[in-house]
């Protein structure tokens, strides 16, 4: 049987969880989507029973809304039906098929990675990824921690591996300190911000925090055994057992661009009411461009409304929306440029360094003068289980590439679900 | 002498000739606006098999096989001489495994006819209760971008030269391109499904059909599977239709084919016939329903109007040579089709007959 709803949400964190209540509010039924085990996505990843406070009454009105969730859903198909949309998914070993008549894509963003030598080792993680071990229980033993790459997510993973035991020896910003300070004038403008930041410097306290230096290479056997960092002039090598790096998020956005909306590898484009250059087709947080989880929560309530064919902005709930998301769209652009990627993490990678993971593709293998599809082609970089998740945001970053295509299955997806038939 | 010739189209089947002609002397220039080996070449399976439809055919799929053979290919080509399995469900099937045994033994070429036991011990992921096979050792795979390299490679470090303008027109005694005329004592057109933008008497149809590309399963197929009833398939000229055809890379996955059909030129998946295509594969190999897919393409194999391409001069056109209409062979003759287009230039040794590949302008 195929399911059919209003108004199909994939993505489960604030943006599509906020869409799926506002849409259910005005009516319509909403299935809601998501690759987890429970609503929140990346942000609100949470131990069982532990919801983040600015969570809780979200995810209440979710729970009190009639909203069908499905989670460890994966959507590997969506097809355009003539004014409707038909989207299948792997559910565990089912295949369910919903059709809906509006689509909102809420996919949020995923870590960067920037390959240097030894980025492959274990021991170094995303900082993202390591966070969410951490919050599933990693525990650390008084281990020798580094955290470093660039953004405000650094100094929460510096206080979880606090948490989890684990020593910080360092935060390394790659950002220079007087960009950093532009952060100031951020803060001094969201007191809910600066009371974070507070709070996690206090947590953080006797951890040297030092903008301007970046890990150069990560040493170690068989395992991660030191790090050695510059400043551009000066350098120093640290022994330490795990380090944590992150260069920002990118968007997800490859399911909206294999449907045609229009938009680049930095987000798809929409319009005032969240709709993308497809008509029926709505977008929200991240995947329009990362600017944090205010712009997500803003944009979420105005794609629900949109989709549900409600949104009104000169109402008063309309009013506020526009407002917000203006706001946090203007702080998700001064922190693009606060902790824009200095250029001379482009040179860090030796000829053996790997770029794509998935097929063991070496730096030195890649050509320059290549297009994306040429490197691909010859490489076989972003051909494996990830299809370029990883190493296509390393591409564009090192060579400008511009996005290869996206094909399905959207999400590796055994052949055995490709092809059954709904029952 | 020192011919100087002009070959349109950077495919397997242009690079392979424009790699000839230069090792024997001639002053080639490739013209690629795209990316060289872009286009149906990099879309393809890479199974170098004699197929035996017609005679000529076979002659011609099997000096394409043998010529491969020769080649001492580099890593990146991933060739593997991992032989073809065919597989026959019934009796029938059986029988005309025997009936090809004998035409692949007449040509000189390995192979041997299984029974039930041997297909089984041959390749256990098959489904049990097929009647058996004929294992041909010879056939190959490779992975058709490197190969086009390979011999794109070669042909440049031989002499030859590669022009990224857009050939917009064939000119008597050369090409037109936006910055001028290129003259030349040869053009070879082999631009696959342009062809027919710059020759439209040759007409040259797109023949869609997709892969699916697994994840890493290595040692659970070990040669190239394709069912006897591929052959049906694959000459039923107007139908659409799947088959099963599934081979294994060398980095341990598994490509999924095949299908045929005329869909125009749009390159969006045919869910319904790729559903019928997997299903076909999972029905002989039943663990493939495990077996997780990363991705599904497609591409369109360049259809001529014949059997076989169209090789050699172009009638009433002096000095304008055709290689086109490969269908889904191009990867496999790139090479003969290469030593046929010498003999027309230069005079040397053709091992089949030319005759049959002679162009036939199409009328009305």
């Amino acid at each position: 049987m195929v399911e059919h709803v209003d108004v199909a949400v994939v993505g489960g964190g604030p943006a599509g969880i906020s869409a799926a209540v506002a849409s259910a509010a005005a009516g319509k039924r909403v299935c809601l989507l998501d690759e987890g085990s429970r609503p929140g996505g990346q942000i609100w990843r949470h131990r069982l029973g532990q919801v983040p406070d600015e969570a809780q009454s979200l995810l209440t009105k979710l729970d009190a809304a009639a909203v069908k969730v499905l989670f460890r859903a994966s959507v590997f198909d969506v097809e355009d039906r003539q004014g409707s949309w038909r989207l299948t998914l792997s559910q565990g070993e089912r295949r369910v098929a919903i059709t809906a008549e509006k689509l909102v894509l809420a996919c949020g963003a995923r870590e960067r990675f920037l390959p240097f030598p030894g980025w492959t080792l274990p021991g170094v993680m995303g900082a993202g990824g390591g966070q969410a071990f951490l919050k599933e229980g990693l525990e650390l033993h008084g281990e020798r921690v580094l955290v470093a790459g660039t953004g405000p997510l650094l100094l929460p993973v510096a206080a979880s591996v606090g948490k989890a035991g684990g020593r910080v020896l360092a935060i390394l910003e790659q950002t220079p300190w007087r960009r950093v300070l532009g952060m100031l004038p951020v803060l001094l403008a969201h007191p809910s911000k600066a009371l974070q930041a507070a709070q996690l410097g206090r947590s953080l306290f006797g951890v040297p925090y030092r903008p301007g230096w970046w890990v150069q290479e990560a040493y170690g056997k068989d395992f991660l055994e030191a790090v050695r960092l510059t400043d551009g002039q000066r350098e120093e090598v640290l022994e330490c057992r795990w380090l944590f790096c992150g260069f920002g998020l990118v968007p997800n956005g490859e399911l909206g661009v294999a449907l045609g909306c229009a938009g680049t590898h930095a987000g798809l484009q929409v319009n005032k009411a969240q709709e993308s250059s497809v008509n029926g087709i709505f977008a929200a947080g991240e995947l329009c461009g990362v600017a944090g989880v205010d712009a997500a929560l803003a944009e979420g309530a105005i794609a629900g409304l949109a989709a549900a064919g409600v949104w009104d902005a000169a109402s008063v709930e309309g009013h506020r929306l526009v407002k917000a998301r203006a706001r946090a769209r203007s702080t998700g652009r001064q922190l693009e440029r606060i902790f824009a990627l200095r250029p001379e993490l482009r040179g860090l990678p030796r000829p053996e360094t790997i770029i794509c993971r998935c097929e063991d593709v070496p730096y030195g293998a890649i050509d320059p003068s290549w297009g994306s599809r040429e490197t691909k082609l010859c490489t076989r970089a972003g051909m494996g289980p990830c299809q370029g998740r990883v190493c296509g945001p390393i591409l564009i970053y090192q060579f400008g590439h511009t996005p290869d295509t996206v094909r399905i299955p959207y999400k590796t997806t055994p052949v055995g679900q490709l092809i059954a038939e709904e029952p | 002498m020192n011919q100087r010739i002009l070959v349109v189209g950077a495919g397997i089947v242009g690079v392979a000739i424009a790699d000839r002609l230069q090792a024997s002397g001639c002053s080639v220039t490739i013209f690629e606006a795209d990316l060289p080996g872009g286009g149906a070449t990099a879309a393809a399976m890479g199974h170098l098999v004699v197929l035996d439809d017609s005679p000529m055919q076979m002659a011609f799929t099997a000096r394409g096989v043998a010529l491969w053979r020769q080649e001492n290919l580099p890593k990146g080509c991933e060739r593997e001489v991992c032989g073809t399995l065919w597989v026959a469900a019934d009796e029938e099937e059986v029988e005309e495994a025997r009936r090809k045994a004998e035409r692949y033994s007449g040509l000189g070429l390995a192979c041997e006819v299984l029974t039930a036991g041997q297909l089984w011990e041959a390749e256990p992921a098959l489904r049990p209760g097929l009647a058996g096979g004929l294992r041909v050792a010879g056939d190959q795979v490779l992975y058709p971008m490197g190969a086009a390299r390979f011999l794109l490679k070669r042909a440049l470090e031989r002499g030859a030269t590669l022009c990224r303008e857009k050939v917009q027109a064939l000119v008597p005694g050369g090409v037109r391109t936006e910055p001028g005329l290129v003259q030349a004592d040869a053009v070879i057109l082999a631009a696959g499904l342009g062809t027919t933008t710059l020759l439209p008497e040759l007409p040259i149809q797109p023949r869609k059909g997709h892969l699916a590309i697994t994840g890493r399963v290595p040692g659970l197929v070990h040669h190239q599977l394709v069912e006897l009833g591929y052959l049906k398939s694959a000459h039923g000229r107007a139908t659409t239709s799947v088959a099963f055809n599934v081979q294994p890379r060398a980095t341990g996955q598994l490509l999924i084919g095949s299908s045929r059909e005329f869909a125009g030129l749009d390159g969006s998946p045919n869910r319904e016939l790729l559903g019928r295509m997997l299903r076909k594969a999972v029905s002989f190999l039943p663990t493939l329903e495990r077996v997780p897919v990363l991705r599904v393409w497609t591409g369109f194999r360049p259809c001529g109007p014949g059997n076989l391409p169209v090789i050699g001069p172009w009638p009433g056109r002096p000095g304008l040579f055709v290689a086109a209409g490969h269908e889904g062979l191009g990867i496999t003759t790139a090479l003969v089709t290469a030593e046929l287009m010498a003999h027309h230039l230069l005079g040397t040794p053709a091992f089949l007959d030319p005759a049959s590949f002679l162009p036939e302008p199409a009328h009305g």
